[in-house]
C-alpha cells in the first residue's frame, strides 16, 4: 500500500472582517498552489466548521462556493474540529485509487459567545440546562488530576479561558509517488462516553487508545490541539510519553480549524529536521474526543 | 484496492411529527438497537460509527455525536459526524462505505436522525446572510421557481405533481413506520391548499422525528445487500454557470456510481429505486437526472404509472420523503429501503425480484447528492 502524506498546509487567522467565505477562500488556492498537484488530481474533499459556532445554518455551503468546485467535485464535510475531516480525507486515500485530496475547515470564534456554544454539546435534558461552559468541566478534569496527585495544584486554571479567533486552515494530501512534506504514518481516532461522571477524565483511556493505534511511540515531539497546559501533562501520561514531549498549540485558535493548525505546527517540527512528531487533535470539552496523527519526514 | 462492502444490518424507528415517547438519545438507540438485532450483531462487533445529521440548529445540540457517543455505543470507538444538508443520510453511508473499503474496518454502523419537534426547523432553515435579503419561506420557497421552471421548460402536465403524492402516499399507508399515512385522491390532492405556487401542502413533505441505522461489513451476513457502488458528487449554490433544474453535480453523482456499479442501461439494470422528493416534482426531475427517463420526460412515467408498485420500476414503495421526513435521516432512509429491498426484506414495500436498487439523496439549494447502488450479487 502506498504512502498518503501531506503536501502543503496554509492557514490564516482573521481579525473579525472576513467571513467565513473570504476566509477560506484565502487558504485554499494557496494550498493547491503550494501542493504541486493540479485540481485535476484532486479526486476527494472533506471540510469541517460547525453551524452553531458561527451561529448560521448551513455555514458550510458559501465557502463551497469559492473554492472552484466546478465541474461538480466529490465533496462531503464533518460537523467538528478538522482533524476529523483529515481522518476521512487520510482514510479515502489510502483505498488507493485516487491521488490527492483537499481538507479545509474554518471557524469564526468572534462570532459569539463561544463558552455559551460549547455548552450546548451536552445532554439537552440532563446537563445543557445548567450551562457549564467546556472551560468548567476541563477545570474540573485539572482539579481531579490535581486531587489524584498527578497534577500540582497550580495546574488547575484560574484565570480565563484562551480567546476563540476566526481563522481557516487548507491543506493538500497526496499519495505516493507525489510528493510530501511529510508522511502519515498512524493516523487514529476515539471518543470518550459521554457523561463527565463516568469518564476517567485523568487516566484518558481513548487518548492512550488512539496514539496506540496511530504508534505515536516513536514520535519525538507532540502537539496536542486544547486550551490548558495540564491537558498536555495528562496526555503525555496517557501516551506514556515525557511530558516534556508534549506541546500546547500556541496562540489563539479559531474552533473548528484548530486541529488542523497543530498539523500545521507539526509539520514546522519536521521542516525543521524533526523525524518523527505527532498531533493530537481533540472536540468536546475536557478531550471528550480525540484524533491522534503521526507524521514522518520525507 | 476497494474491498467489497456489504448491508448486513438495518434499522428504523417509526416516524412521526413528535416522538414524545422517547428522547434524542432514545430515539437513535432506538434506530441503532433494531439493526443490530436485523444484523444478528452487538455493540462489541462494530469497529466504528458515522452519524449523520442535519443542522445542529434543528436540536439545538452542539456536535451530538459527543451526547450520543453511548446511545450509539461508540464509547472507545473512532466516530465522524457528517453533515452535509439533506443529503447527509446518503453522505454518511458514503463515508461509512469508505471506511470498510479501506480496510481498517470490519464492520461499522452509519447512524442518521433528526428530532425536528425539538426545536423549530423554519428557523434552522431560514438563515439569514449579511447583504443577503431573508429567505424565510423555507425550503418550498427556495424550490417552488425551480420546479415552475422545470414545467415551463418540458411541459410536463400540471397534475404531475399530484400522481407522485397520491402514489407515495399510498405506498406510506402500507409503511407502519410512516408518518403521514392519509392517502388523498388525485381530486382530493388537487384541491389541497397552493403553498408556494406551484406545490401544493399536500405535496410538500412533512417534518419527522426519526432515526435509521445501517451497519456495513466487509463479511457478508445471512441476507447482505452489497454496495455495488457508492459516490457523492457537490457543486457551488450561487454560480451564473449551473442550471438548478438540472444540477450538474445530480448527473455527475449517476455517472459516478453507475460507472463504478457496472450499470450500463439504467433504466433497464434498476429494479426499484429509493429517491429523496422531498416535494412531489422532484421524482421526475431526478428520474431525469439518473438516467431512469430521457431528459424532459421524466413526467411521462410518473403519469403512466410506471413508478408505482406494479409497475416496471417502482419509486419510493417506502413512501419516501413525502410521508416521513427527518431530515437528517431522510437520506439514509432511502439508503436503507434500497439495500432492503435486494435483501428481500422490504416487508409490505417489497418489489417481486428486485436484484439491483438505487438509493438518492439531495441537499442544499440541489447542489449536494449521494447515491448508491445496491445489489443482491456479489460484486
Amino acid at each position: 500500500m502506498s504512502r498518503v502524506g501531506i503536501a502543503s498546509l496554509v492557514s490564516i487567522r482573521g481579525d473579525g472582517s472576513l467571513d467565513e467565505r473570504e476566509l477560506v477562500r484565502a487558504v485554499v488556492g494557496r494550498a493547491i498552489a503550494a501542493s504541486g498537484v493540479t485540481r485535476a488530481q484532486i479526486g476527494a474533499t472533506v471540510s469541517a466548521s460547525n453551524d452553531l459556532v458561527v451561529g448560521m445554518p448551513f455555514s458550510f455551503v458559501g465557502p463551497l462556493d469559492v473554492i472552484g468546485a466546478w465541474p461538480p467535485i466529490s465533496e462531503s464535510h464533518v460537523e467538528t474540529d478538522g482533524i476529523f475531516a483529515l481522518w476521512e480525507a487520510w482514510l479515502r486515500l489510502t483505498i488507493g485509487d485516487l491521488d490527492a485530496a483537499l481538507v479545509y475547515a474554518f471557524g469564526r470564534g468572534s462570532a459569539g459567545d463561544q463558552g455559551k456554544v460549547s455548552a450546548l454539546a451536552l445532554d439537552p435534558i440532563l446537563t445543557a440546562p445548567l450551562a457549564p461552559d467546556a472551560s468548567v468541566l476541563e477545570r474540573l478534569q485539572l482539579q481531579a488530576a490535581a486531587d489524584a496527585g498527578v497534577l500540582d495544584a497550580v495546574d488547575v486554571p484560574t484565570g480565563p479561558s484562551p480567546p476563540a479567533v476566526d481563522g481557516a486552515v487548507a491543506m493538500v494530501l497526496v499519495r505516493e509517488p507525489l510528493r510530501a512534506r511529510a508522511w502519515i504514518t498512524g493516523f487514529d481516532q476515539r471518543i470518550d462516553h459521554a457523561s463527565v461522571g463516568w469518564r476517567d477524565l485523568v487516566g484518558l483511556p481513548h487518548v492512550r487508545a488512539a496514539g496506540g493505534g496511530a504508534g505515536m511511540g516513536a514520535a519525538e515531539r507532540i502537539v496536542l490541539s486544547a486550551p490548558w497546559i495540564g491537558q498536555a501533562a495528562l496526555v503525555a501520561d496517557a501516551l506514556g510519553a515525557p511530558r516534556r514531549a508534549v506541546r500546547l498549540l500556541d496562540g489563539p485558535v479559531a474552533p473548528m480549524a484548530a486541529g488542523l493548525d497543530a498539523v500545521g505546527a507539526a509539520l514546522r517540527w519536521i521542516d525543521d529536521g524533526a523525524r518523527v512528531v505527532g498531533v493530537i487533535g481533540s472536540a468536546g470539552p475536557a478531550l471528550q474526543h480525540v484524533a491522534a496523527l503521526t507524521l514522518e519526514a520525507p | 484496492m476497494k474491498r467489497p462492502v456489504a448491508v448486513v444490518g438495518v434499522g428504523r424507528t417509526r416516524c412521526a411529527a413528535r416522538r414524545d415517547d422517547v428522547s434524542i438519545l432514545g430515539l437513535v438507540r432506538e434506530a441503532v438497537d433494531a439493526a443490530l438485532l436485523d444484523a444478528g450483531l452487538d455493540h462489541d462487533d462494530i469497529d466504528a460509527v458515522v452519524l449523520g445529521k442535519a443542522p445542529d440548529t434543528f436540536e439545538g445540540v452542539l456536535q451530538p455525536e459527543l451526547m450520543l457517543a453511548d446511545a450509539l455505543g461508540a464509547a472507545g470507538k473512532p466516530v465522524l459526524r457528517v453533515h452535509t444538508a439533506g443529503s447527509v443520510g446518503g453522505s454518511a453511508a458514503v463515508v461509512g462505505t469508505t471506511l470498510v473499503a479501506s480496510g481498517r474496518f470490519q464492520r461499522v454502523l452509519v447512524v442518521a436522525f433528526e428530532k425536528q419537534s425539538e426545536s423549530n426547523a423554519m428557523w434552522a432553515l431560514s438563515p439569514r446572510y449579511p447583504f443577503s435579503p431573508p429567505a424565510l419561506a423555507g425550503a418550498g420557497g427556495y424550490f417552488a421557481p425551480i420546479i415552475r421552471a422545470y414545467q415551463q421548460r418540458t411541459g410536463a402536465p400540471a397534475d404531475t405533481g399530484l400522481h407522485v403524492v397520491c402514489k407515495d402516499r399510498a405506498n406510506g399507508a402500507r409503511n407502519p413506520l410512516a408518518h403521514v399515512r392519509e392517502v388523498p385522491t388525485l381530486d382530493e390532492a388537487a384541491r389541497s391548499p397552493m403553498l408556494w405556487d406551484p406545490v401544493r401542502y399536500v405535496e410538500t413533505c412533512p417534518s419527522s422525528d426519526g432515526a435509521c441505522a445501517v451497519i456495513l461489513a466487509s463479511e457478508p451476513g445471512d441476507a447482505p445487500a452489497w454496495v455495488r457502488g457508492a459516490a457523492v458528487r457537490s457543486e457551488p449554490v450561487i454560480f451564473a454557470g449551473r442550471d438548478e433544474i438540472t444540477p450538474a453535480a445530480a448527473f455527475a453523482c449517476a455517472r459516478a456510481v453507475y460507472a463504478e456499479a457496472g450499470v450500463t442501461d439504467p433504466k433497464r439494470q434498476i429494479d426499484v429505486a429509493e429517491l429523496y422528493v422531498p416535494f412531489s416534482w422532484y421524482e421526475p426531475m431526478w428520474l431525469e437526472a439518473c438516467g431512469l427517463a430521457d431528459p424532459g420526460v421524466g413526467w411521462r412515467p410518473v403519469v403512466e404509472g410506471v413508478t408505482a408498485m406494479g409497475g416496471a420500476l417502482p419509486v419510493n414503495p417506502s413512501g419516501g420523503v413525502l410521508c416521513s421526513n427527518p431530515i437528517g435521516a431522510s437520506g439514509l432512509f432511502r439508503f436503507a429501503e434500497a439495500a432492503l429491498q435486494v435483501r428481500g426484506r422490504a416487508g409490505p414495500a417489497q418489489v417481486d425480484g428486485a436484484r439491483t436498487a438505487l438509493g438518492h439523496a439531495y441537499g442544499g439549494g440541489s447542489q449536494f447528492f449521494a447515491m448508491w447502488v445496491v445489489g443482491a450479487d456479489r460484486p
